[in-house]
């Protein structure tokens, strides 16, 4: 069945009721195995009602609680990227993350899924924490704030899909793809730091694609003309098994333009336009925010880092705030996307064993009324199969050669006087 | 050989089918009226009257000729006969009985059990009178090696006694029956002893 655009399966429980037998041994032969017999008759239709439930399509699965992991470090002065890690919780699965930095020249420039130490996922890893590389350009220590989104008490379980691809062109776009089972619920992006040799990248759009894809947006920041380097690129999807990751409708920003700064302090002798705006994207109320995107429409950013915030905000939403300079107040847009993760059921693996937990009541009671006939027809037969037992052993006793003749003596005597003989 | 039950119920081999049964089943059926065997329960008292009856008929199977041969142990010409050639080996006595009549009671006393516990115990008085005419028998060395002629009749009544009947007895069953005795006895080898202890013969051969 589909939800909301999205797969959704079924998810099993199994039942086992004829484990009961393995405790009836103390009762011996044949008392356990009469017992044996019952219990059967009883449970055998239950368990039959309990596969007939399996018609009904889908059962609770348990989603989880939405659990956000935010920590803020300070960031020293740095031209190479420094890299911060926030991790879920050891029973927790990491569905997405993002970053919250000050106004630049402090920059985020990569955010991605990772381990404890940072390491990128790999294909087919389980990740644990959110991992952001961030440069500061400025002469003073910096404060920015990395988010890890989590899920606590779920069923679910999250892994990444990684790809990574060259790119010689200024700007390019590339995805990851999850797999058919698992839904999509964020993503990140991530290139080889190695100036001059490789181009330095900037993302400027990190958001999902159709059902299960994760792509970005990227161009090569100016740096030695004389250089063509390419890029060395990874973007990932974080990919959720067990839930239905829903794209909330695009939520548009604008960016808003400021009075334009032309005064001659200004380092390129230009006017530049401050530009900013600040957009939340929503998931309904029975939903939990996994992660989002955002995605430029119209337009060019103010900047090659001008996305001072994509993460999860406190008030709720996934939240992008864009902060920066244009040479000119011409309209910048952008569509945020919220994914949000549904209650949803996985799809029942082929077990012999499993029985759905759903019950159909109305035929569960129907066959509790069928069991009890049951009950009382084997109470029936077994009280006159004891009648024809005790008959026939009262026949037999009748039958039995009770009566005993017993010669207690003989006596034989003849009558001397009345013998008479003549010759 | 005709004996004590065959002169009562009668012959089994050459009678008609069921006759003995017949006669014994209406014996039984008379001992259950003396009213000696109480009813058990859902039993009635025939039922027990034609057991005992059947039990009874089976003791019956005395032969006359026995019975007349021990008679003639007790007091006859022969026993005499029998002891004078036992004391003379070698010497011969021919006999020649014209009448001999003798009789005989025999009684057996039975009890009853139904469930192994006894409801009944009734006596059985047989009483028998044998009478043997015109015997010509041959006696050597206190033997009887030879019968010729001989014409007999055995009498036969069967009644009971019990503590219902006190000292007197109830006629169950009754019969006579004339019998040929060089039929009867049966005389191969040596004889009938007729003496308990017969002095050995001379040129006889001693046993091994």
């Amino acid at each position: 069945m589909s939800f909301g655009g999205q797969r959704v399966h079924v998810r099993c429980v199994t039942l086992r009721p004829m484990g009961i037998f393995g405790r009836l041994d103390w009762l011996g032969g044949s008392h356990a195995r009469r017992l044996r017999a019952v219990v059967a008759l009883v449970l055998g239709p239950l368990a039959l009602v309990g596969a007939a439930g399996a018609a009904d399509p889908a059962a609770p699965f348990e989603l989880g609680r939405s659990s956000v992991h935010r920590q803020n470090f300070e960031v020293r002065p740095t031209a190479e990227p420094v890299l911060f890690t926030v991790e879920c919780a050891p029973d927790e699965q990491l569905v997405s993350g993002g970053y919250i930095v000050p106004n630049q020249p402090v920059s985020a420039v990569f955010s991605y899924p990772s381990d404890a130490k940072g390491t990128p996922a790999r294909s087919g890893e389980q990740p644990r924490a959110w991992t952001i590389g961030v440069t500061n350009a400025t002469k003073t220590t910096q404060v920015i704030q990395v988010v890890a989104a989590c899920l606590a008490g779920g069923d679910g379980q999250s892994s990444v899909q990684v790809v990574t691809e060259t790119h010689l062109e200024n700007a390019f776009t590339m995805s990851a793809d999850c797999p058919d089972t698992t839904a999509r619920s964020g993503g990140g992006y991530s290139w080889e730091y190695a100036p001059p040799k490789l181009a330095t990248l900037a993302v400027s759009g990190s958001y999902p694609q159709g059902d299960r894809r994760w792509s970005i947006d990227a161009t090569t920041v100016q740096g030695d003309p004389n250089a063509k380097a390419g890029a060395f690129a990874s973007a990932y999807a974080v990919c959720l098994s067990g839930v239905a990751a829903v794209p909330s409708l695009p939520v548009r920003l604008d960016v808003l333009s400021g009075q334009p700064d032309c005064s001659t302090f200004n380092q390129f002798a230009a006017c530049l336009v401050p530009r900013n705006g600040v957009q939340s994207a929503r998931c309904a109320t029975d939903q939990v925010l996994g992660g989002g995107g955002h995605h430029v429409t119209v337009g060019t950013l103010p900047g090659p880092y001008a996305v001072r915030a994509a993460a999860p905000a406190r008030e709720g939403g996934w939240t992008i705030v864009v902060g920066g300079f244009s040479p000119n107040p011409d309209p910048i847009s952008l569509d945020v996307t919220a994914l949000c993760l549904a209650a949803a059921v996985v799809t029942p693996p082929p077990d012999d064993r499993a029985v759905p937990a759903s019950w159909d009541w109305p035929m569960l009671t129907g066959v509790g009324l069928l069991v009890l006939v049951l009950l009382l027809l084997l109470a029936s037969l077994l009280a006159l199969r004891q009648t024809l037992r005790r008959q026939r052993v009262r026949d037999r006793q009748v039958q039995l050669p009770q009566l005993e003749v017993v010669v207690r003596a003989t006596r034989s005597a003849y009558r001397h006087n009345e013998i008479r003989e003549v010759l | 050989m005709t004996t004590i039950r065959d002169v009562l119920f009668g012959e089994v081999i050459p009678g008609p089918a069921g006759t003995v049964a017949r006669k014994v089943e209406e014996a039984g059926e008379r001992l259950a009226k003396v009213g000696s065997l109480p009813r058990q329960g859902e039993v009635p008292p025939v039922v027990f009257a034609r057991a005992v009856m059947t039990k009874v008929a089976g003791l019956l199977n005395v032969k006359v000729s026995d019975v007349l041969v021990e008679a003639w142990r007790l007091r006859s010409a022969l026993l005499k006969a029998a002891h004078e050639t036992a004391a003379n080996p070698g010497t011969y006595k021919q006999v020649t009985i014209k009448n001999y009549t003798f009789p005989w009671d025999h009684e057996l006393d039975v009890d009853v059990t139904w469930n192994s516990s006894t409801i009944a115990t009734v006596t059985f008085v047989v009483a028998v009178t044998v009478e043997v005419t015109a015997v010509a028998a041959v006696v050597h060395h206190g033997h009887l090696t030879s019968v010729t002629g001989g014409e007999g009749v055995v009498r036969v009544v069967l009644r009971v006694r019990s503590s219902k009947t006190g000292a007197a007895s109830v006629p169950l069953a009754k019969g006579d029956r004339t019998f040929d005795l060089s039929y009867e006895m049966k005389l191969a080898g040596e004889g009938i002893p007729l003496v308990r202890e017969v002095p050995k013969a001379q040129g006889a051969p001693s046993p091994t």
